[in-house]
């Protein structure tokens, strides 16, 4: 009897112990992130090319001066709080900074503080990968004007220059500029407690933030390159949010969410030699593409079909231009006429493709490579490693190259498609092989203006680019799939693969 | 022995350092790690700067002259996006792997010992059939499929275990029973073919007619003189953990060396590349010799001189 009742005293024990841990997991403020790929650089100049970075540091330790809204793509106010350009050329811009800020460190943030981050951007022992990514060879620098108001002065014009400020990281002026930072300090709602690459890393709520305080009171990110076990994580209870989780795991409507992100992909065609040469060639390959089958098979529910290589929300989107359509009949009639007059349309050309582009990436290709062939082209496939792949999409290319197509993704989540049209539509990208004056003036004009006049310059590209030349197929607005824990209230938006703000997370009551 | 030895770590440096020089040019002829580092659509200058201020346009042979020269001092580079000492970003990695080896080969060795030798008591018998199945079976199945399975049944359905990470003890019972079940299918099987031979032996004999236990006969008579190909076979299973169980290692989420390397590789950090190689070179030389030992030590009639 008296071991029935110490047997029955250890039951009930442990059955409260594993009740009030279930509820204390329930209710507790402290949430945990599984990323993709390790975080092997918590620098936060390279925050904006590194995804996994830029997903914790991004407005959660590090701020920038402004910020894009996610639906819009408008600027908006953050550390600074108003801008104006001094200059007509816009090469000088006056912002006023928000006054009563704090760096994690007990740094005062201010215009000395704006000027030893911009310095540290530039720095070249750290060799910046944002700084190169948005500036190229362009300079930046500072004068303060007074304690909370500077002049950030370019080499070259900049009419973006709000929208570049939401690109930099405002770290603290104690932060060293000779060597990558391991514990950076910024503004944000949240400060580093402690990094360990080979295991997690935790942020805790800095109480001395200058904005309202968030729910979340500590996120700890641990990194798994597995995507069925990120998805896993979340559904037994041991990860709050999985990133990145495939197609194939996103099976519960509940927990699981796509949404589009800040990547549209490509088949860009180098058009130096016979069949890319000629446009009928050019318009039969977009043509003979069924997008539509491909969204919801391969590719997410979430992912779109796309007309131009930026995004809807994407200063100088031409609205008016249509998906290219489904047509195979047509692309064969634009071949036989291409035929009739001299051009070699079966001769072979060559798809280069990366696996490491995004999920499916060759189930995609093998499936156009069929659809170009069924309309009478003769394309093979190549998928090649990441560094190869790079240095054959680059300027300068090889001498005699056969006709190629290179199956390209690109990020534009700066709000303007100077971005993207520097790179790939001007004659001087890195990434393009178009040589058309018409437009080159048209983005060079573009770049200089600003409002509805630049927005349609570039929508002019945009339709002269599809209609006329057709250098390449612009295929889709790329969508990623992320779990949510039921116990979350927080929704991914575009820009939620590169950047996830806790401060967007609440609990449900 | 002392000649034997001085031999053998002779004999390692001189395959240490034709390792080194192998995967210092083969890596070099994958690319220029500057193109995965910076951004895709860098201007050439700086992409040229960029090369010139970390050494990366120098000629091979340059670039090799100055990692020899930082190789005498023990310096053996730093990695270009993490800015830190390649050899401490090895060291970090490298004690998750030799623990997940060492445990793993312990389990390993204790089971397809004790299963091997008691098959071959009765070879051909039921045993010895369901031990030999099973062994093959182990042998066969492939570890990125059992890795997922095991995480799908025993985290995900069962919840029973983590499906990650390295926290606690039941953090390794999954990782380490992977990677025991290849291995103790192979090891398995050499116990028993080896025990066969050495159950069959004249001195075996001898021992039974003598009414010495059956327990000892396997376990202390014949087992030693089966070790010989079994530690053999073992020294190799265990090289090929300690070089780094990517499978495990990425499935689990277990920071070890294995995915070190696939990363670096992946990422051109050659300097991480040639450190791993390196650590994991002297520890499986170091190993050899030891094993070299213990031969020694099961049979004394073998002399290394």
């Amino acid at each position: 009897m008296k071991t029935f009742r110490i047997g029955r005293f250890f039951t009930v024990l442990g059955g409260l112990v594993l009740a009030l841990s279930a509820h204390a997991q329930g209710t507790s403020r402290d949430i945990k992130i599984v990323l993709a790929t390790v975080l092997d650089t918590a620098e936060p100049c390279n925050m904006m090319t590194t995804n996994d970075t830029g997903i914790v540091l991004r407005q959660n330790i590090v701020e920038s001066l402004t910020q894009l809204d996610p639906k819009t793509g408008v600027v908006q106010p953050l550390l600074a709080t108003a801008w104006k350009p001094v200059d007509e050329a816009a090469t000088t811009w006056r912002i006023t900074l928000r006054k009563g800020v704090k760096y994690h460190d007990g740094s005062d943030f201010n215009a000395e503080a704006v000027a030893a981050a911009i310095t540290r951007l530039f720095s070249p022992q750290l060799g910046c990968r944002d700084r190169i990514r948005l500036f190229g060879k362009n300079t930046l620098t500072s004068k303060a004007v007074d304690s909370h108001t500077i002049d950030l002065i370019s080499e070259q014009p900049l009419p973006l220059m709000p929208a570049y400020l939401a690109q930099i990281g405002m770290t603290s002026p104690k932060m060293d500029s000779l060597k990558l930072s391991r514990h950076p300090y910024g503004t944000g709602p949240y400060q580093l407690v402690s990094w360990d690459p080979s295991q997690n890393l935790i942020v805790k709520r800095f109480d001395g933030y200058w904005g309202p305080k968030p729910e979340v009171q500590q996120a700890t990110y641990i990194w798994r390159s597995e995507p069925a076990l990120r998805a896993s994580m979340v559904a037994v209870g041991e990860a709050d949010i999985g990133t990145a989780i495939a197609l194939q795991d996103a099976n519960n409507p509940k927990t699981d969410f796509g949404y589009l992100n800040t990547e549209t992909t490509r088949i860009r065609f180098l058009s130096m030699s016979a069949p890319l040469n000629d446009v009928r060639v050019r318009k039969a390959l977009n043509l003979a593409i069924d997008r539509k089958a491909f969204v919801g098979t391969v590719l997410s529910p979430s992912a779109m079909p796309a007309s131009q290589y930026t995004l809807p929300n994407i200063v100088g989107y031409n609205s008016a231009l249509k998906v290219w359509p489904y047509d195979p009949n047509q692309a064969k009639q634009l071949l036989k006429e291409a035929k009739a007059a001299g051009v070699p349309v079966d001769k072979e050309i060559i798809l280069y493709g990366g696996a490491h582009q995004h999920a499916n990436a060759a189930e995609l290709l093998e499936s156009m490579v069929k659809m170009w062939q069924d309309v009478g082209l003769n394309v093979s496939l190549k998928m090649i490693e990441k560094v190869q792949f790079g240095a054959m999409r680059r300027k300068p290319y090889a001498e005699n190259r056969p006709p190629t197509l290179f199956h390209e993704q690109h990020d534009n989540s700066s709000g303007d498609a100077i971005f993207t049209m520097n790179v790939y539509y001007h004659s001087s990208g890195q990434l393009g092989d178009l040589n058309d004056p018409r437009v080159d003036k048209l983005i060079e004009e573009g770049s200089k203006s600003v409002g509805e006049k630049r927005a349609q310059l570039f929508q002019e590209v945009n339709k002269i680019v599809q209609q006329d030349i057709v250098p390449d197929a612009v295929l889709f607005h790329m969508a990623d799939q992320i779990r949510i824990s039921p116990r979350l209230e927080y929704r991914p938006n575009f820009t939620s693969g590169g950047k996830l703000e806790l401060k967007d997370i609440k609990f449900k009551k | 022995m002392n000649r034997y030895l001085v031999q053998r770590i002779i004999y390692s440096c001189v395959s240490l350092v034709g390792l080194v020089v192998l995967v210092f040019f083969l890596a070099r002829l994958t690319g220029n790690p500057a193109d995965l580092y910076l951004p895709i659509n860098t201007p050439i200058e700086i992409r040229e700067e960029f090369s010139k201020l970390h050494g990366l346009n120098d000629s091979v042979w340059v670039q090799f002259g100055q990692y020899a020269s930082n190789l005498a001092r023990l310096d053996l580079g730093e990695s270009l996006r993490q800015q830190r000492p390649a050899l401490t970003i090895v060291l970090e990695a490298f004690p998750t792997t030799l623990m997940l080896s060492a445990y793993a080969m312990t389990l390993v060795l204790a089971i397809s010992i004790i299963a091997g030798s008691l098959a071959a008591r009765k070879p051909n018998g039921l045993f010895d059939r369901i031990v030999s199945l099973i062994a093959l079976a182990s042998a066969s199945i492939p570890n990125f499929w059992l890795a997922i399975v095991s995480v799908l049944v025993f985290s995900v359905w069962l919840q029973w275990l983590p499906t990650s990470g390295t926290g606690s003890f039941a953090h390794w019972v999954l990782p380490v029973l992977v990677l025991t079940i290849r291995p103790c299918g192979i090891i398995a099987q050499v116990v028993r073919s080896s025990m066969i031979d050495a159950l069959s032996s004249a001195y075996v004999k001898t021992a039974r007619a003598k009414g010495v236990r059956k327990r000892s006969i396997i376990f202390v008579h014949a087992l030693r003189n089966a070790m010989l190909p079994v530690m053999t076979v073992a020294g190799d299973q265990a090289a090929s953990m300690i070089n780094g169980a990517v499978i495990v290692e990425m499935i689990f989420g277990f920071p070890g060396i294995g995915k070190l390397m696939i990363d670096s590789i992946s990422n051109r950090e050659f300097v991480v590349v040639q450190a791993a190689v390196i650590v994991v070179a002297v520890v499986i030389f170091i190993m050899n010799i030891l094993i070299d030992f213990t031969y020694v030590m099961l049979d004394p009639r073998i002399r290394h001189d």
